[in-house]
């Protein structure tokens, strides 16, 4: 397992992120600028970056368009820009999750746990089978089970499931989750997105009002997550 | 002190002097006389005495001695304008302005400017130019005086048409006569000094005779003596007991003759020789709707204006009985009035003027000889309301006549004489009623004869055997006449009355509405639609703006209506914008059918308040007559007082405004400053706890201690969040990002957010949620939703916190039910902001959490309401599904 590289100028964030995450086991690089952090990067085996946006050399949005060329590492965006077309900007330009400053270090360690998961799945192998709680989906048969029991989704709601359980832990965008499912140029419909994300919650949660499995995420979009046990 | 005071004194003098020019004429009974000469000597001399001397118009005639004595005074070059092919000079009142000089000269003062100068009269001119503080010194020739027109006229014989009204010369300070004896004037006439050598053949014959010269010399010698006694009586009486005495009050009467003219001339000469007040009487009734009959007595009432009359409307269908009237109301001691028409009909139709000499009333009737032949009797019957109406009556009444002829002498045995007879009278009393006197006369007239031809001995003859038919018909006759006369009256009197209702009622629509608006804009754009209905043409209202600069604020032009940022489209021609200039400065009504500037499209109307110009109106008028000039300024009055209302309430508005803002400015950080210092003061004071040195504490009391920085610093987040949010709803700047949003999405995140910061163990949620997705911004509705849980979770007491949300036609019906101690009486004020409740004074907050849910969900052009029902404190909240719909209108992007 890699270091956790921190792209921030802020001294005061920094010293607690090395402590708390430090706490917990995690490794850490830090870096000052989006130049340092680029140069770390690529030195260095690195599972997944903190950025925040607001950098010395520049908008951390730079980095995120820099990194993606060469690495496929996980983003999470730790920003006091709190403006949804910021965060929807920097989710599709690659970044992964995005919180909003001030933030708890467990809500912190939660994403940042969500996103190494995935990324160590994907590394062994290619999953014919995806487990997330008591949900059970087999891509290759196309069905789902819950605790066991076969649960009837259409081709539209599982295609769904399959997107947010191949990219669990990752922020996904209306959009992306749009023009994946329904295909380009669907971009804007979210009315569907909106309908068919309220039937399969009625199928897959346990109370609909109160998501487990998938959540939203105000203002950019949905999740899934590993439902705490 | 003292010096202070003759210093305040002196200023005060120098500005009242700087108010008006001194306005210096000299008068002369013929041209040659030598004023221009005179003029221009006081004005060397002035000049040799240091003063500022400029020549503003000089008519020099080729005179060689004139145009040397004018040399070495500046002359202001005059305005050179375009007539009818030729170019005309005219007093350039803007340059001698912007000269600014001590003294004007300005010769010939009665002169008529060229069409297309700012004034149609010279003496405008130099009146304008005494009242920027210009001093004048202008000549005149004694036959340019209106109220001697008509003398001069019958002493030469030549009708003067350039004329100064005698208001003018009360405003001259300072008359000085210029008298040269007419041998003399004759002699430096044939010595070419006048006019040049070809014109004073023609001259001579025509208006230099001595015999003229002789009559007008006298007549400039009885004004000027006249006008200084005047000067000395007026002393003597101010002196004696410090004012003029007032005894007697001449009235004329004004038709729409010719004659009146006359007769207010000679009015004004009786009013100013008895030093007494003038009344001019124009009585309303027939000529109503008569346009020419109309405009001419129009005319005669600005005749009588300019003379300075007092001008008395009456209504009245008996013109007798309103001059009687008159008379005693205003104690007339002296009458003017035409003479009798002393012609065949002038028996049968009594004239005005004899039915109220008749009448005996208790003063002196002057009546004014006519200088005109009378009409002639054919002019006389020519109909004045248009040919067709007048035949279509005459023929109906014939027609009729020949129809109760057949009937009658076919059943000439079974009717019998008698009613035979009355049938015919009923026909001429119908005519009377129905078409009036002349056609009722003109019926009677032909039907007595009919009757005679056919139904009296000796049959088909117009004679008659028994004499006493002969009576019968003269008593026919004045039935017919009388009948008529009376019908007319009546008639003339509804139409008089109803005319004046009309307007009455138009003034009372405009007025009553006019209260209403609270902007300029709209209250211009009713003016101008009422203008249009009334007159049906081109109207428009500009208002100054700030800069003071006039701007239309609405217009109908070709019957479309413009509204205030349409009108830059419709732009004013260069002649009516310096029109809408000169009313704006002047405050009086300019254009069409007015004397100044009066060859444009329109006539500009000024609306004033309180002497302020605060709006102009502008009417395209077919014709501006006394009734029309009435209704159009109790209408300006109306739309005038109107606008300055609205000013004073928009300066209301913005002071409130301005003040509220600043309470409220206040008010914010008084509550911003408590709020963050509470949890600031539990972080600093729980940190330095853990931090010093002096104190030890159990592993336990440490944890409770960050537990306690830790929500401090989540509330001061949240805090931070509402102002955030509260000032962009405040600004207008809240955006909202508009997409389909799923209900149960949106309450599910919220209620996890709030559940988080504050967990309560004694409450539970219930959610009913059956809504399809609506349209509104996710995180702010979110928002709203987390304060109203955050409220619910901080205020509810033990028990059930019920949420339902349900499709209700177009919109989402939703209620969040909690058990409060909340008094009913407070529910009105909870959404004002910075509103605590009772109950919530132990619990933070900063008051501005229903003020932010109000204002997300009103941007969202939804509602909420607070009701407390069997111990419940239950918020509804109205969203329409889709805020884009045709039906609610959005102005969202």
């Amino acid at each position: 397992m890699g270091s956790i590289l921190v792209v921030e100028d802020d001294s005061g964030i920094q010293k607690m992120l090395s402590i708390s995450l430090g706490a917990v086991g995690y490794e850490l690089i830090k870096a000052g600028s989006i130049k340092a952090g680029l140069v770390a990067l690529s030195q260095n085996p690195i599972s997944l970056v903190l950025l925040d946006l607001g950098l010395p050399d520049g908008d951390g949005k730079t980095f995120i368009k820099e990194a993606k060329m060469f690495s496929e590492v996980p983003i999470i965006v730790v920003s006091a820009r709190d403006i949804e077309s910021e965060k929807i900007e920097a989710l599709e330009m690659g970044a992964d999750d995005y919180l909003t400053k001030p933030f708890s270090i467990g809500e912190l360690i939660a994403r940042i746990k969500a996103l190494s998961r995935r990324v160590r799945e994907k590394d062994e192998s290619i999953h014919n089978e995806i487990s997330i709680g008591k949900l059970t989906i087999n891509l290759v048969n196309k069905t789902l089970m819950l605790d066991s029991k076969p649960v009837k989704l259409t081709k539209k709601e599982f295609e769904l499931l399959a997107l947010f359980a191949k990219n669990r832990g990752k922020v996904l965008t209306h959009t992306f989750v749009l023009e994946n499912v329904w295909g380009r140029g669907y971009g804007k419909e979210t009315h569907y997105l909106r309908v068919f994300m309220a039937q399969l919650r009625k199928k897959i949660e346990e109370n609909p009002s109160i998501p487990q499995y998938i959540v939203t995420e105000s203002g950019m979009g949905y999740r899934m997550n590993e439902p705490l046990s | 002190m003292e010096k202070l005071k003759s210093k305040a004194e002196r200023l005060l003098e120098e500005v009242q002097q700087a108010e008006e020019g001194n306005f210096i004429l000299y008068l002369g009974a013929a041209a040659g006389v030598g004023k221009t000469f005179a003029m221009l000597s006081k004005g060397r001399q002035l000049q040799q005495s240091g003063i500022d001397v400029v020549v503003g118009y000089l008519e020099a005639h080729g005179r060689e001695e004139t145009e040397s004595l004018a040399e070495g005074l500046e002359i202001i070059p005059t305005k050179k304008i375009r007539y009818g092919g030729a170019e005309f000079g005219e007093v350039d009142i803007d340059s001698i302005l912007k000269r600014d000089p001590e003294v004007v000269l300005i010769d010939e003062l009665a002169h008529n400017n060229t069409q297309g100068s700012s004034y149609e009269k010279r003496y405008q001119d130099v009146l304008e130019i005494l009242s920027h503080g210009i001093d004048v010194i202008s000549t005149m020739n004694i036959q340019h005086i209106e109220s001697l027109n008509d003398i001069v006229y019958s002493l030469t014989n030549v009708r003067v048409v350039e004329t100064v009204p005698d208001s003018v010369l009360e405003r001259v300070d300072s008359f000085r006569l210029i008298d040269t004896p007419p041998d003399e004037l004759i002699e430096r006439l044939k010595s070419g000094k006048i006019y040049p050598q070809e014109r004073v053949e023609s001259a001579l014959n025509n208006f230099f005779t001595e015999q003229n010269l002789s009559k007008l010399r006298e007549l400039s010698l009885r004004k000027a003596a006249l006008k200084v006694s005047d000067e000395l009586n007026e002393y003597s009486v101010a002196k004696r007991d410090g004012r003029r005495s007032q005894t007697n009050t001449v009235m004329v009467c004004i038709d729409h003759h010719e004659e009146s003219m006359d007769a207010v001339r000679y009015a004004k000469r009786l009013s100013d020789s008895l030093k007494a007040d003038l009344i001019a009487l124009q009585i309303t009734s027939d000529t109503l709707g008569n346009p020419q009959k109309s405009a001419q007595i129009r005319k005669h009432i600005r005749l009588a204006e300019r003379l300075g009359a007092t001008i008395v409307s009456k209504i009245s269908g008996d013109k007798t009985d309103a001059v009687i009237e008159s008379i005693e109301e205003y104690g007339i001691t002296e009458l003017v009035m035409t003479r009798p028409k002393s012609r065949f009909f002038g028996l049968l139709f009594p004239n005005l003027t004899k039915s109220v000499m008749d009448r005996r009333p208790q003063c002196i009737i002057n009546v004014v000889p006519f200088e005109k032949p009378s009409p002639t009797f054919l002019e006389q019957l020519k109909p004045i309301d248009g040919i067709s109406d007048n035949l279509r009556y005459y023929l109906s009444s014939l027609a009729m006549l020949v129809a109760i002829t057949g009937i009658s002498f076919v059943g000439k045995e079974l009717l019998g004489i008698v009613n035979i007879t009355l049938l015919y009278l009923l026909l001429t009393l119908f005519s009377a009623i129905r078409y009036g006197v002349a056609y009722s006369f003109f019926t009677a007239l032909i039907g007595v004869l009919l009757f005679d031809f056919l139904f009296i001995e000796p049959y088909y003859t117009f004679s008659v055997n028994d004499l006493r038919y002969a009576l019968s018909f003269i008593i026919f006759l004045i039935v017919g006449y009388t009948s008529g006369k009376l019908s007319d009256g009546i008639k003339a009197k509804n139409k008089a009355i109803k005319s004046e209702e009309t307007r009455f009622r138009r003034l009372y629509e405009l007025s009553s509405r006019l209260g209403d608006f609270e902007k300029e804009e709209d209250a211009s754009r009713f003016a101008v639609e009422k203008l249009y209905a009334i007159f049906n043409s081109k109207t428009m209202v500009l208002i100054p703006d700030e800069s003071d600069k006039l701007k239309i604020a609405s217009a109908i032009v070709n019957s479309e209506m413009f509204s205030s940022n349409e009108c830059e489209v419709y732009r004013l021609p260069p002649n009516d914008q310096a029109c809408v200039q000169w009313v704006y400065r002047n405050g009086e009504s300019a254009g069409k059918f007015t004397n100044t500037l009066p060859n444009v499209e329109m006539t500009y109307f000024p609306s004033k308040a309180f002497d302020k110009t605060v709006a102009i109106v502008a009417v395209e008028l077919p014709i501006l007559d006394a009734p029309t000039y009435e209704l159009l300024s109790a209408f300006m009055n109306t739309f005038a007082v109107s606008l300055w209302r609205i000013g004073l309430f928009r300066q209301n508005q913005h002071i409130k405004l301005v003040e509220a803002s600043e309470k409220l400015t206040s008010v914010l950080f008084n509550s911003v400053y408590h709020e963050l210092k509470t949890p600031l003061a539990a972080i600093l004071g729980s940190v330095s706890t853990i931090n010093s040195p002096d104190v030890t504490i159990s592993e336990t009391s440490e944890k409770e201690l960050l537990v306690n920085i830790e929500e401090s610093a989540f509330e001061m987040e949240r805090i931070l969040k509402n102002l955030l949010d509260f000032a962009r709803l405040e600004n207008g700047l809240m955006h909202l990002k508009k997409d389909w949003c799923d209900v149960e999405d949106i309450v599910g995140s919220a209620y996890q957010k709030a559940l988080k910061q504050h967990p309560r163990d004694d409450v539970s949620f219930s959610f009913d949620v059956d809504s399809p997705p609506i349209k509104g911004d996710f995180s702010l509705l979110e928002q709203a939703m987390l304060n109203l849980f955050d409220n619910a979770l901080k205020y509810s007491k033990s028990g059930e916190i019920k949420v339902h949300a349900a499709k209700r036609g177009t919109h989402l019906l939703m209620s969040i039910s909690n058990p409060s101690d909340i008094e009913g009486s407070e529910l009105s004020n909870i959404f004002d902001k910075f509103y605590r409740a009772e109950i919530s004074a132990k619990i933070k907050g900063s008051g501005l959490g229903l003020s932010i849910i109000k204002g997300i969900i009103q941007a969202h052009k939804g509602s909420i309401n607070a009701t407390k029902r069997y111990g419940e404190f239950i918020l509804t909240i109205s969203l329409p599904i889709d805020a884009n719909d045709s039906k609610m209108n959005s102005n969202e992007e």
